[in-house]
């Protein structure tokens, strides 16, 4: 049985947003634009398939990892724009 | 064990019934036996032959092997809406560890026989269960690959994690896993010693990276675990320099 996002988040605002915010949890990015994992696999970030994710945001796992929120954010926006 | 009237509804949540109909799920709960289970009672044990298929709907079960040697290892807990015991009716007729419930369960369960007959009749049933078992399969991949090749420290990160991604709940300080958990099933989910696990979660606790209570484990910087884990590498920050910790 799964106990994923899907039961017991909130609503997000990612469902109607057309770019993620830096307060997104990081599951809810991943799974909303997909386009994004490769900027998180270029950053080494283990975020793609970890349990944490639905439990972090954006602006927090950037810390971790010591880089920049918006200049992360950035590149998720160019990488969904270049999706189409 | 006391029998309850069966709800339909409290299917619902069952992985192993997903995408089946009310008048289907309506059938599969009147097949089915569904009872109130008391704390610490012994839900079938290891060499019984396996005749009933399980599913929790409320509650929590440990599910343990006892090795030839007489040491216990958790083999994982089943949370509400989860399956157990199922595998070992399709498979070698024999349960392969015990399962104990960890506190007053609701539980459903089926004969083999009709769990067969249900299967047959909604093969939906049938490919479900496949899923299931393909990811316990991989669940249980993953953690041979633990077991053999990485050192206890990351197999105490990965046994936390695993725990969160089934029962982690996000709270102010942190994320807490949503059941009382104590160094020794920590110990017994690892292979490891109480021993060794008290030391590394000391360690960790002195790091701010868990805070655990005698039954409670809180994940307080949870990037950090994850970094032991899967040992990533120490981002470049300048106030990391100051943290204890390394290999």
């Amino acid at each position: 049985m799964c106990y994923g996002a899907g039961m017991i988040a909130p609503p997000s605002h990612c469902a109607t947003a057309a770019l993620p915010s830096s307060s997104d949890l990081v599951e809810d990015v991943l799974e909303r634009w997909p386009s994004t994992i490769p900027v998180f696999l270029k950053h080494r970030m283990a975020c793609p398939g970890c349990p944490m994710a639905r439990f972090q945001t954006i602006a927090e796992v950037a810390d971790d990892y010591g880089l920049d929120t918006d200049a992360l954010l950035d590149e998720f926006a160019r990488a969904i724009a270049a999706e189409g | 064990m006391t029998p309850l009237s069966p709800d339909p509804a409290s299917l619902r949540g069952l992985r192993l019934f997903s995408g089946l109909d009310a008048a289907a799920l309506a059938e599969i709960v009147r097949s089915a036996q569904t009872r109130r289970i008391e704390k610490g009672t012994t839900i079938f044990s290891q060499g019984d032959r396996a005749a009933l298929c399980h599913a929790l709907i409320d509650g929590r079960v440990k599910i343990v092997q006892t090795g030839a040697d007489g040491q216990q290892l958790v083999v994982r807990y089943i949370g509400a809406g989860e399956m157990f015991g199922t595998a070992a009716v399709f498979s070698g007729g024999i349960y392969p560890a015990d399962a104990l419930a960890t506190v007053d369960c609701v539980g459903v369960h089926w004969t083999a026989a009709t769990m067969g007959e249900l299967m047959e009749r909604y093969p939906r049933i049938a490919l479900n269960a496949l899923d299931i078992v393909g990811r316990r399969l991989q669940e249980v991949q993953t953690r041979l690959r633990e077991l053999s090749t990485e050192r206890v420290e990351r197999r105490v990160a990965h046994a936390l994690l695993r725990l969160v991604r089934q029962a982690g709940r996000r709270v102010g300080n942190g994320v807490e896993i949503d059941f009382p958990l104590s160094r020794q099933d920590i110990a017994e989910m690892t292979g490891t010693t109480l021993h060794t696990v008290s030391r590394i979660l000391s360690g960790w606790e002195g790091q701010g990276i868990v805070e655990g209570g005698r039954q409670q484990v809180t994940i307080r910087q949870p990037h950090a675990l994850v970094a032991i884990a899967e040992d990533l590498p120490k981002p470049e920050k300048p106030d990391d320099a100051s943290k204890p910790g390394g290999k």
